[in-house]
């Protein structure tokens, strides 16, 4: 019954802090070569990897630094808002969350991919963004136990 | 194997007797029935009171005849399939359903190749005989390619004429909203006109979602002017979802939840298209009257409720 | 050269010290690392908090060795360029990290190619050793498996969940 809507070019924001997490997406960023991609972190990155992607950064965010948090839920806000995006794409940590949740009120649909990091438990982040999650990814197969949670391979 | 459906909104009791007591003088015939939780309980017939959408499909597929109420969901689809079809219309005076459209929909459908009509129970016999025997051969809608093909292009020559509303958007953002049912049946025949672009479904069963590209369905609350409460929260459920998906375009093909959505779209800034259901032969719906006044095109699938101004006609769905 | 990288979100001190006491009896050996904000202020080797990205790319390049915390970003990166690297898992007992995360992700990695897991300091110049003797390799491209990109290019193109 699914009819498949191929050439439809979407906008896809891709959004992750900076580090490994950020390795980690550009890594995936070849499955939506196809669509708009908006590459955002918090790091001034280099762009490798990312070619033809649009670049934003934004404010480091963690459950520790509240007004950091704040200023970095602010952005992502403002931007979601404008580019309306219509998948949001996320590897991790704090930003990635905060995109699942403001992505998903504004009718993006959401993907988060869990580090390749995360061996024994989904990380922190990811349990709380589970919920808001239309496709939960997990690195390793072994945490692809509950509903819900799917495994397809990793970057490593 | 014969598929009896009488969609999911309203049993059809009087169907399901007649059939059942035909059932049960003719042993030798296997007849399925999808009866949307009657007080009748079928005897001679396997009942099922609803089908998710790839289970319809199947039984669709599998049967080799239909019998079905006269609404334009049962109708298209035993039509796409090439399934010899019997329609019986249900009557408002006996409360199968609250207005007289489906004797105008039986009307217009009765000198269609592969259909015919049962008016009353003591027809079904006869024309199930008839039906039993009815030889098919080749694509039954061959006529209305051309019609549908009409309307197709005029939904896609409005989406293409809309404005981006998202700066630098990669390509249009369709909103299609409508009931579950037979609404629905007709906007998935609509959805080719629209690719391309990026859908975005709601009807008001989320069961639908799996008939949905892509995934990208909201289930939205089932109104009728019957139940006005109910309508009140689809109203507050669309008056915050629409505004922030910020659609380009809002294309709806009808009933309450569909008019609710093209009017907050034209309040909030997206170009609007209505697109009357099949099952208005007569006189234009309810919900099409009134969302003329938001909408920027509105269609109609029948040429003679077409004004030439405001209402306009381009083809139809097949 | 060797190139230390400790993350910058939090100190890595544990490290810093047995490196900066490895490096005061190899004076030989050139080390440079990013340490983030460290409190401790090496005397052996040149320490940077933190390098701008594409600075950090030309270091990185160079080097011939890689010293690490347990963070995915290094062992991803070493990879590329075919770069030998030690890591050292970060942990919770001296408030090195917020979870020990970083001790299962080391153990995962433990036997590949081209990397060393260091999990006790006190074995760190055994460690180094190793280290020194592994060969800069080839490099190769980083790629996803091939089954994690189409994976997401189908659920984005057509909404299909993984089987």
């Amino acid at each position: 019954m699914i009819q498949p809507m191929k050439n439809h070019r979407l906008r896809v924001m891709c959004v992750s802090s900076s580090g490994g997490h950020l390795v980690q997406l550009k890594l995936v960023l070849p499955a939506f070569a196809e669509h708009d991609l908006v590459l955002v972190s918090t790091g001034e990155e280099d762009i490798e990897g990312a070619a033809g992607a649009t670049l934003y950064q934004i404010p480091e965010a963690s459950r520790w630094s509240r007004i950091q948090t704040m200023l970095c839920a602010w952005k992502l806000l403002w931007l979601i808002w404008r580019l309306r995006p219509s998948v949001i794409v996320s590897t991790g940590a704090a930003p990635g969350f905060l995109a699942v949740r403001i992505g998903r009120f504004f009718g993006a649909r959401t993907v988060w991919l869990d580090s390749v990091a995360n061996v024994e438990v989904i990380s922190l982040a990811g349990q709380l963004a589970q919920p808001h999650c239309d496709l939960f990814l997990t690195q390793w197969p072994a945490l692809a136990v509950e509903d819900g949670i799917h495994c397809a391979g990793g970057v490593l | 194997m014969i598929f009896v459906t009488v969609g999911t909104q309203l049993p059809f009791d009087r169907l399901v007797k007649a059939m059942d007591r035909w059932a049960a003088d003719h042993p030798d015939q296997k007849v399925i029935v999808q009866s949307a939780e009657g007080d009748y309980q079928p005897q001679h017939m396997h009942c099922e009171p609803y089908m998710a959408p790839d289970r319809y499909a199947e039984v669709l597929a599998r049967c080799s005849q239909v019998v079905a109420h006269a609404g334009t969901g049962s109708i298209l689809s035993a039509q796409e399939l090439g399934k010899p079809l019997l329609i019986m219309p249900r009557d408002p005076k006996l409360r199968e359903v609250r207005s007289d459209h489906q004797h105008s929909t039986a009307g217009k459908y009765a000198r269609r190749a592969g259909i015919l009509i049962a008016w009353e129970t003591e027809d079904l016999a006869t024309q199930l005989d008839a039906l039993l025997t009815m030889a098919l051969d080749g694509d039954l809608g061959e006529a209305e390619g051309a019609e549908a093909q009409g309307l197709n292009n005029a939904i896609a020559e409005f989406v293409e004429q809309a404005p981006l509303r998202v700066k630098d958007a990669p390509c249009h953002r369709v909103v299609c909203a409508c009931s579950t049912g037979g609404h629905f049946v007709e906007m998935q025949r609509m959805l080719s006109a629209l690719e391309g672009h990026e859908l975005i479904v709601m009807t008001s069963d989320s069961k639908d979602a799996s008939s949905v590209p892509a995934g990208r369905h909201f289930a939205i609350r089932e109104a009728s002017r019957w139940s006005k409460s109910k309508g009140f929260s689809t109203f507050l459920q669309l008056m915050f979802l629409i505004p922030r998906l910020r659609a380009d375009v809002v294309l709806s093909t009808g009933a309450a939840p569909g008019f609710l959505a093209v009017m907050m779209g034209r309040l909030t800034g997206s170009r609007v298209i209505w697109v009357d259901s099949l099952a208005n032969v007569d006189r234009v719906s309810l919900g099409g009257r009134l969302a003329r006044v938001f909408a920027h095109q509105f269609l109609v699938q029948w040429s003679d409720l077409a004004d030439g101004r405001r209402t306009q006609y381009r083809g139809r769905v097949r | 050269m060797i190139f230390t990288i400790t993350g910058t979100q939090f100190p890595f001190e544990r490290l810093a010290r047995s490196l900066d006491e490895w490096c005061r009896r190899h004076p030989e050996q050139e080390v440079i690392g990013q340490m983030g904000k460290d409190t401790f202020g090496p005397q052996h080797f040149i320490a940077v908090e933190s390098y701008p990205p594409l600075e950090f790319d030309r270091v990185f390049r160079s080097a011939s060795h890689i010293i690490a915390h347990a963070g995915m970003g290094s062992v991803l990166t070493a990879r590329r360029f075919g770069t030998p690297i030690m890591i050292v898992p970060r942990l919770v007992s001296f408030k090195e990290h917020r979870s020990d995360h970083q001790v299962a992700t080391a153990n995962v990695l433990r036997g590949r190619p081209g990397i060393v897991v260091c999990d006790d300091l006190a074995n760190f110049d055994e460690c180094m050793d190793q280290l020194l003797a592994m060969e800069r390799g080839p490099g190769t491209t980083n790629t996803a498996d091939p089954s994690l990109v189409t994976a997401l290019q189908r659920f984005v193109d057509f909404g299909e969940f993984p089987d």
